[in-house]
């Protein structure tokens, strides 16, 4: 198990500056999910750990060695490519078996791992074969492979499943859940997909503009997003992010010192139960629904507040409502507050309770 | 009649490429059969045709020269590929590196392509000149013996081959940097990261991703070099004492300087079945061992 440390990592391509300067520290057995929209850098930081790209400034250390002028075959990491770069000239056999040949592993041992992985993988029908004679889940299998027969430390993965079928992709995601758990390995995984980055990592690295805007575990980016590119980027339908005005005088007056902003859960948007009355706590808004998705398992409503601002709104197992005016309530404590900078205020921990107090 | 020609299915395909199989036969098929014609007669070109049987051949495979010819044609065909694949090869490799210098040297290696064989020829001529050719002033400033470059039996051959290599390595070079610069980058990215030597490199991607094109520049070479006429014509006439004198040359020189057209009609048939034999053997000797994507 290998910790891997960016210390102060900036990449220029001539004047473009894809990352200013980065410090990021992957935890020793983590699967850590570098994500962000194209052009983020994730995959620049990505290379810059495999070493395929040269950092203009800065220091990378894996395992506590400074690999800042080790090669990338050195390093005792593995990559998984977008594409597989599966070498079209060799067999599938010779594709896992090149790594290892390079090693100098000698060639009973070399038989035997490649023997193991491709039972483990279930490529071994496939040995003999050339990899255009294979289907993509197959040479992702390949890919895959070619990484695990060398016992990395470390695995590095650029979007490896974006090139399947979503079943596929699926299937592929619970499998590689399960590698990182058997071979307990440092995972470093780089994908666009907010999905793939929740469901898999057990720490999300969320880039932008080559800057780190939150790390964490994904439970937290969820109910903790630091700024509102963070609120917005985990959760589909985003967080609903409006001036704070917006839901009303009371709410307004409620809000934390310096809030401009503030942010809702789609699926934290209630409709008002008539029957019962608002409790302390819980806002209740007017608000116009212009238009409904029904996923099936959910429906979403796109509503309009009083300001103008548009909202969305989740809800599970309820029958379409029809469009047009509705009442909807929300509790305060699902309310998630943004500063003029767009960074979270942090919760001021007890005034919940005391504006509880103080209202009852 | 037409239209149903055009209307029928099974006759339409036949009409379509009809045009280019009458090129093919009337300017390869019949050229081809009319030669093997008169490889069986004796003729001077104008007066009567003499059916000679297979004498013509008799005559010539017991002509010693002959063996010498094509001898000639063969070591010409073995050196001459071999220079230009393997100096087409690596300055390929060198212009695929970035940079002015070699981003420059690509505009000049293909210069020599864009001059006509005939004025290399000249020029080579007189730069290869026992007394006053550049080559050996060279020699001589720097303490050498002159070389006999075009005078010497052991040297002409060679002198040859170097002037086809000299005009042609530059196109090759071009070719095969074309099928570098195909390459994904990200194979070489993977080999890095399998920790694999730039020799590995080399032999495990770089030869095996190009090997389409290399076996088709060796095909296309080896042809050529049976076909190199214009500098042998120019330079040398076949000599010093043959020792330039190839199959090529000896179909032209039989058939139009001494006009016995059988006899040249039969060398051409030999260098025929040759040039058809080494490509069948080169086929099936390196067909398979190529990666096509």
């Amino acid at each position: 198990m290998s910790q891997i440390e960016l210390r102060n990592i900036g990449k220029s391509y001539g004047d473009k500056e894809i990352i200013p300067s980065l410090d990021l520290t992957i935890e020793a057995g983590s699967f850590s999910v570098l994500v962000g929209p194209s052009g983020c850098g994730k995959s620049t930081t990505l290379r810059m750990i495999a070493g395929l790209e040269k950092p203009t400034t800065g220091t990378i250390s894996i395992g506590g060695k400074t690999v800042d002028n080790v090669t990338p075959g050195q390093r005792g990491v593995a990559m998984v490519f977008q594409n597989y770069a599966i070498y079209p000239t060799m067999t599938v056999e010779e594709n896992i078996e090149f790594g290892l040949r390079n090693n100098k592993v000698p060639k009973l041992e070399r038989r035997e791992l490649v023997h193991e992985i491709a039972e483990t993988v279930g490529l071994t029908p496939h040995l003999r074969k050339n990899p255009d004679a294979l289907s993509g889940g197959e040479r992702q299998r390949v890919a895959l492979a070619r990484a695990m027969v060398k016992k990395p430390a470390v695995f590095l993965m650029d979007e490896p499943l974006s090139n399947l079928d979503a079943k596929l992709r699926q299937h592929m995601r619970i499998e590689l859940i399960e590698l990182h758990e058997r071979l307990g390995a440092t995972f470093v995984y780089v994908t666009h997909d907010q999905v793939e980055a929740m469901s898999m990592g057990t720490s999300i690295v969320l880039m932008d503009a080559g800057r780190i805007q939150q790390q964490s575990a994904p439970t937290e980016l969820y109910a903790k997003p630091q700024n509102v590119f963070t609120s917005r980027f985990i959760g589909t339908p985003p967080m609903n992010v409006v001036p704070i005005a917006a839901f009303g005088a009371d709410v307004a007056a409620d809000a934390p010192e310096g809030a401009e902003w503030l942010g809702v859960r789609p699926e934290r948007l209630t409709f008002a139960d008539t029957s019962r009355p608002v409790v302390p706590g819980e806002t209740e808004l007017t608000v116009t629904i212009i238009a409904l998705e029904n996923l099936g398992a959910e429906l979403v409503y796109r509503a309009v507040l009083p300001d103008g601002s548009r909202i969305a709104i989740k809800r599970f197992d309820e029958i379409a409502r029809p469009l047009g005016d509705a009442l909807v309530r929300v509790e305060t404590n699902d309310i998630h507050w943004f500063d003029a900078n767009e960074e979270r205020i942090a919760e001021p921990a007890i005034s919940g309770q005391v504006r509880e107090v103080v209202s009852a | 009649m037409k239209t149903s020609l055009l209307r029928d299915r099974r006759l339409l395909p036949y009409a379509l490429i009809a045009p280019a199989l009458v090129i093919l036969a009337v300017f390869y098929l019949y050229p081809i059969g009319y030669n093997a014609v008169l490889s069986v007669f004796s003729w001077d070109l104008r007066g009567p045709m003499k059916f000679v049987g297979f004498g013509n051949f008799a005559e010539l495979f017991t002509d010693p020269d002959f063996g010498k010819v094509i001898q000639n044609t063969l070591v010409y065909m073995g050196m001459e590929v071999s220079l230009v694949m393997i100096f087409g090869l690596i300055l390929a490799l060198f212009l695929n590196r970035q940079g002015w210098l070699s981003e420059f040297l690509q505009g000049v290696s293909f210069a020599p392509n864009v001059i006509a064989l005939v004025s290399v020829s000249l020029i080579f001529v007189w730069l290869m000149d026992d007394d006053i050719g550049l080559f050996n002033q060279i020699l001589s400033a720097v303490g050498l013996e002159p070389v006999g470059w075009l005078s010497d039996t052991e040297v002409a051959l060679f002198s040859l081959v170097l002037v086809s290599v000299w005009k042609s390595v530059g196109l090759n070079a071009l070719i095969i940097l074309s099928a570098l610069q195909s390459i994904p980058r990200y194979l070489f990215e993977a080999a890095d990261l399998d920790n694999a030597s730039a020799w590995t490199r080399f032999r495990k991607i770089t030869i095996p991703m190009i090997s389409p094109t290399l076996f088709f520049l060796v095909l296309v070479n080896v042809i050529g070099s049976f076909q190199a006429f214009d500098t042998i014509n120019v330079m040398t006439q076949g000599g010093p004492q043959s020792s330039t004198n190839t199959l090529i040359f000896a179909v032209y020189r039989e058939g139009f300087e001494y006009y016995r057209v059988g006899y040249a009609a039969a060398i051409a048939v030999v260098l025929m079945v040759l040039v058809g034999l080494i490509t069948v053997l080169y086929f099936r000797a390196f067909q398979k061992r190529v990666h096509y994507r």
